[in-house]
């Protein structure tokens, strides 16, 4: 059982005890390319980087960017206005002009005393804790993971109650003061037992709000396909919309959270709701109803805003031919050299959403916007400072797999809201590690990579055992670079000896010298050893 | 017969630090508990913060009296496979008493089993069993605001967990033979990447997978090398 | 049963570059009080520890009772005894508490009544603690353990070290008493010459890791000479007689020390070298071991010179 035990805990321990010095030394190299690039970035000179100069604006080319630069709001009956800020204060005091879309001078004063009443859009969810934060939340910390409480409180703003939300079940548990179980609030309500209690569904984001006279804050729960609505003081679960064959894109709330008794409310309380599939939805309240807006397919989530009064629902598209930047970054250099100079057609088109969900045009207003080449200059060039020139050097140590790892993980986040830390923490870190430390000068590199597997071969040369060990161990070096070589190191730097027959130097690993196949000598007998064997003890 | 004697002689030898190691914990955790349940008045608290804005990072609070015990937890535990680790496998070498230990009538396997059992009766006893005691303690109705998370308790058995691999860690590096002293502490590096990666993670099922993944690693490398060592 | 107990056949152990046993080729008949010898550094315990599995050969193999010495079986090692160099025990232990642990792994063959007399021989408690006890106390107790198991091999490494004459003489008794008991064999190292020449009927000496001497103890005694000789005139400046080992002159004497050598070829050289005189100088195992292993350049503190 012993040799069994050896042979089984041979096979996997070789490999373990590889790939536990791999990782280690992996750790060490990156720890230590970080740290000499740290080191040179506080303590050398950083040289002067050659900025492109940002151009200068002729008065003409003012003139032209003028239109782009003013803000253009609607009006409920469809009219476009263009405020012109003309003097801005610390951001709050601003002085500003009003045009109409002729550009006649309609009003000039400060902002906050313009008399137009724009249509006001609804704004997407922001604040609240989203995924990624409840994932932070729920991180093995030495002071143990975290989670949501939402207390309930009396007249006297004493807590009465507290409800957990548990991660794991996807619901939340209920305590009175005495921390005795009260119930249970999950998808399907609120409710004392636990079987009846259901999960929500994958968590996105909750904000929340309390009324004046609420004694517990409302949440508006958002998951992958649904929007739930839960009062804790009126025990009550609601799902303003649930989409089981798609996924919720973007929310946008106008007025949500204000209470609807007052009569004076211009605006209408309303969720939208872009999905992945392209479907846009408005979920209204008092009662909970659904409107679905027939919107074109090639328009995108993000080009469209909602604004609803109490009598007319609005659908505000911003379009453009503007050629979008691509996903691959290589190609954003020839993407810049190609639309730089190309002026582009922008508009924004006002439509009335009506009772069954068609849109029926109200106005569009159109400009051109110049060139961006005359207010923007691009420097594809690299940075000159003495840190990036460490980083170039110090990068050629790093395994070439970061390279293509890089290109795998990268997303766009430019294009595609990259949230990191919703995917997972791995994903973030190995995201960045690769980005930071993937080689940037492919000969450097190599020549890296070569002289590692040069070293390699000279140092095992003399030890092989076998064929198979030595190929493998260069291939290994080959694909890790100075952590495969310390790797190697550390686990084979073996003791050699000189071959008392051909002089080479060889390993004591194997009993033969690799190079003529001689045995270790057996020493030579002498005339006076006393070796008289054969004779039984009597 | 002989297993158990192993076992009893093992445990013998780090009895000292199980008692130091429960003592620790009890001593230190009764004092948070302590001071807890005694600075609250009542079951019920005026609310310091607004319901309208609970939601939020800074002013979010859970109270749970056994957050402090946390830390406590961790570290004795690593602290004390640590220690074990040291005990069992460095003291002979400089006691020179392996020779005695590895020539029994039983196989390297089995000694390094009882080895192996008998650190993990002393986490259990001095770690674990007092951390389901504090855990009890803090469900109990009508004590603390809320019960215990089920999770909670998890996790602090993650962390005794965690103790483990640095104790396997900690072994290895004890019975290394390799050249270099740095490569001779890789054991105890790797445990402590472990203790480090167990920290970034999110997930129960992930900690889990981590802590079985390096066990694993740690153990066959540890029952390889004590088959093969020489004493 | 196998006449032989122990066997090595080119055992050879290196650590690192430096040599420590070199292709070692020993038998260990059942039976026999086997001593080994050898100088400090000279492989005497490498090879104990590599008989017994504590130690893996860079080359060559060892079996001990039929099995070899990388894979002794537990059965195997239930059968054998063995005392540490330097007594090495649990110092928290106490005498009881050690003996129980030992019994633990011997259940058939433990011997209470002779552990117990021989703890009473030796004036020891079973209630005294390991770590309280001195050296000699210790090699006693380590004795006692390792004989109550009646273990049919008894392998001891260097057992007499740091102790004094008389509990030396006690361990030995104790040693032999053991062997009187048919079928016991005893392989033990040493550097206390007297007690091997006291005890022992068979030696190895292994020099820098080499098997220089593997024989009965009245042969190796018959074999190394020490002979003085007298020359009127100078002495020869060659010296060409069968087993020389060492010489060394001093103005017109000087002094053989030879193997092996017969008297006849004594005789013979001295006539044909000129000697007036020559006479045999009285060694002790001690000085013939000394002898024996001594480096081929011997430089002396006095005025003796050696001659090639």
């Amino acid at each position: 059982m012993n040799m069994t035990l050896k042979n089984l805990t041979g096979y996997i321990s070789t490999p373990a005890k590889t790939l536990m010095t791999l990782i280690i030394f992996l750790i060490a190299v990156l720890f230590l390319q970080g740290a000499i690039i740290g080191m040179v970035g506080v303590f050398g000179t950083p040289e002067k980087r050659t900025e492109p100069p940002q151009p200068e604006l002729t008065d003409i080319q003012k003139e032209r960017w003028r239109i782009d630069n003013m803000q253009k709001k609607f009006l409920p009956d469809g009219t476009i206005h263009l405020i012109e800020t003309v003097q801005e204060y610390k951001g709050f005091l601003k002085i500003v002009n009003v045009y109409d879309a002729n550009e006649t001078l309609l009003w000039d004063g400060k902002g906050g005393e313009n008399p137009y009443q724009y249509l006001s859009w609804a704004e997407f969810l922001q604040g609240g804790i989203g995924a990624a934060l409840m994932n932070q939340l729920q991180g093995v910390t030495s002071r143990f993971s975290r989670t949501l409480v939402i207390p309930v409180i009396d007249e006297e703003r004493q807590i009465i109650q507290r409800w957990r939300y548990e991660p794991g079940p996807d619901y939340f548990i209920g305590f009175d003061w005495k921390g005795r179980k009260i119930g249970y609030a999950g998808s399907k309500g609120f409710t004392e037992i636990k079987k009846e209690a259901k999960p929500f569904g994958e968590f996105n984001r909750v904000v929340d709000w309390c009324y004046r006279d609420h004694h517990a804050p409302i949440l508006l729960w958002q998951t992958t396909n649904r929007i739930y609505q839960i009062d804790f003081e009126k025990r009550k679960v609601e799902i303003l919309l649930d989409i089981h064959d798609d996924e919720i894109e973007k929310v946008a709330w106008q007025n949500w959270q204000v209470e609807t008794t007052k009569p004076d409310i211009r605006l209408l309380n309303f969720i939208y709701v872009a999905t992945k599939k392209g479907s846009h939805i408005l979920v209204f309240r008092n009662p909970i109803e659904r409107l679905t807006i027939n919107v074109p397919r090639q328009w995108k989530g993000g080009r469209n805003q909602i604004a609803a009064l109490q009598d007319k629902i609005f659908l505000k598209h911003y379009g453009s031919d503007w050629e979008p930047a691509p996903r691959q970054y290589r190609l954003r250099k020839a993407w810049w050299e190609r639309t730089k100079s190309k002026s582009n057609r922008m508009w924004y088109e006002l439509y009335e959403v009506e009772r069954d969900g068609n849109l029926k045009f109200i106005n569009r207003f159109e400009w051109k916007r110049p060139p961006l080449a005359e207010k923007v200059t691009v420097s594809w060039n690299e940075p000159d400072d003495v840190r990036w020139k460490t980083k170039k050097f110090v990068t050629a140590v790093s395994s070439p797999l970061f390279n293509p790892a890089y290109r795998f993980f990268r997303g766009d986040p430019w294009l595609d809201e990259f949230d990191f830390y919703s995917r997972s923490p791995w994903y973030a870190l190995t995201f960045e590690i690769t980005r930071d430390y993937k080689a940037t000068r492919m000969v450097l590199h190599c020549s890296a990579i070569v002289l590692m597997v040069c070293a390699a071969f000279w140092h095992a040369w003399s030890r092989r055992t076998s064929w198979g060990r030595f190929v493998f161990w260069l291939v290994f070096v080959a694909v890790f670079n100075l952590a495969g070589f310390l790797t190697y190191l550390a686990l084979n730097h073996t003791t050699v000896t000189r071959c008392p027959a051909c002089g080479k130097k060889r390993g004591l690993e194997r009993s033969d010298c690799p190079t003529c196949g001689a045995l270790l000598p057996i020493p030579e007998r002498r005339e006076t050893d006393l070796i008289l064997v054969g004779q039984s003890n009597s | 017969m002989r297993f158990f004697a192993l076992l009893k002689k093992e445990l013998c030898e780090t009895l000292p630090w199980i008692v130091l190691a429960a003592f620790l914990l009890v001593f230190c955790g009764a004092i948070f508990i302590g001071e807890y349940t005694r600075q609250r008045r009542g079951f019920t608290e005026p609310a310091t913060i607004s319901p309208r804005s609970f939601v939020r990072m800074d002013t979010f609070r859970e109270e749970m009296p056994l957050r402090d015990i946390g830390a406590l937890l961790l570290y004795t535990s690593c602290c004390l496979g640590l220690v074990l680790a040291v005990r069992q496998f460095l003291v002979p070498s400089f006691l020179k008493t392996w020779a005695f230990t590895i020539h029994r009538s039983v196989s390297r396997t089995t000694i390094l089993l009882g080895k192996f059992a008998a650190a993990i009766i002393a986490l259990i006893l001095s770690c674990g069993i007092i951390w389901t005691l504090f855990c009890w303690y803090a469900s109990k109705p009508g004590l603390f605001q809320m019960p215990l998370r089920q999770r909670t308790f998890a996790e602090g058995w993650i962390f005794i967990s965690l103790g483990l691999v640095v104790y396997l860690g900690t072994v290895l590096s004890a019975l290394s033979t390799a050249r270099w002293y740095i490569t001779r502490m890789f054991g105890l590096v790797f445990a402590s990447c472990i203790y480090m990666l167990l920290l970034l993670q999110t997930g129960l099922a992930l900690c889990l997978a981590t802590i079985i993944v390096s066990l694993v690693i740690l153990v066959s490398q540890i029952i390889h090398t004590f088959l093969n060592r020489e004493f | 049963m196998n006449d032989i107990v122990i066997e090595t056949r080119n055992l050879t152990k290196y650590f690192g570059k430096t040599l420590a046993l070199d292709h070692l080729n020993l038998q260990v008949p059942r039976g026999c009080i086997y001593g080994l010898l050898g100088r400090n550094g000279a492989g005497k315990t490498t090879a104990i520890k590599l008989m017994l599995g504590l130690l893996r050969p860079t080359t060559g193999t060892a079996t001990v009772l039929g099995c070899d010495c990388q894979n002794l079986t537990p059965q195997i090692r239930q059968r054998i005894g063995y005392v540490t160099e330097g007594h090495r025990l649990y110092r928290w232990m106490k005498i009881g508490e050690l003996a129980k642990f030992q019994q633990a792994f011997f259940p058939g063959s433990w011997d209470d009544k002779l552990f117990n007399d021989m703890l009473d021989y030796f004036e020891l408690s079973k209630k005294q603690k390991i770590k309280t006890l001195s050296n000699g106390e210790r090699a006693q107790v380590s004795l006692a353990i390792t004989l109550a198991p009646n273990p049919e091999l008894l392998i001891m490494d260097d057992p007499t070290l740091g102790l004094d004459t008389a509990i030396r003489r006690q361990f030995l008794e104790g040693m032999t008493e053991h062997i009187e008991r048919q079928g016991r064999t005893i392989l033990f190292s040493s550097h206390i010459l007297s007690d091997v020449e006291r005890v022992a009927e068979r030696i190895a000496v292994i020099d820098r890791g080499v098997l220089r001497a593997d024989c009965k103890l009245e042969e190796f005694r018959a074999a190394v000479k020490k002979v003085r000789f007298n020359f009127a005139e100078a002495v020869p400046g060659q010296v060409d007689i069968p087993g020389l080992l060492h010489s060394r002159q001093n103005e017109k004497e000087l002094e053989l020390t030879l193997i092996g050598t017969t008297v006849e070829q004594i005789d013979t050289w001295a006539k044909s070298a000129g000697a007036t005189y020559h006479k045999d100088i009285d060694m002790n195992l001690e000085d013939q071991f000394i002898e024996f292993t001594a480096p081929d350049t011997n430089r002396s503190l006095f005025q003796w010179e050696e001659i090639k």
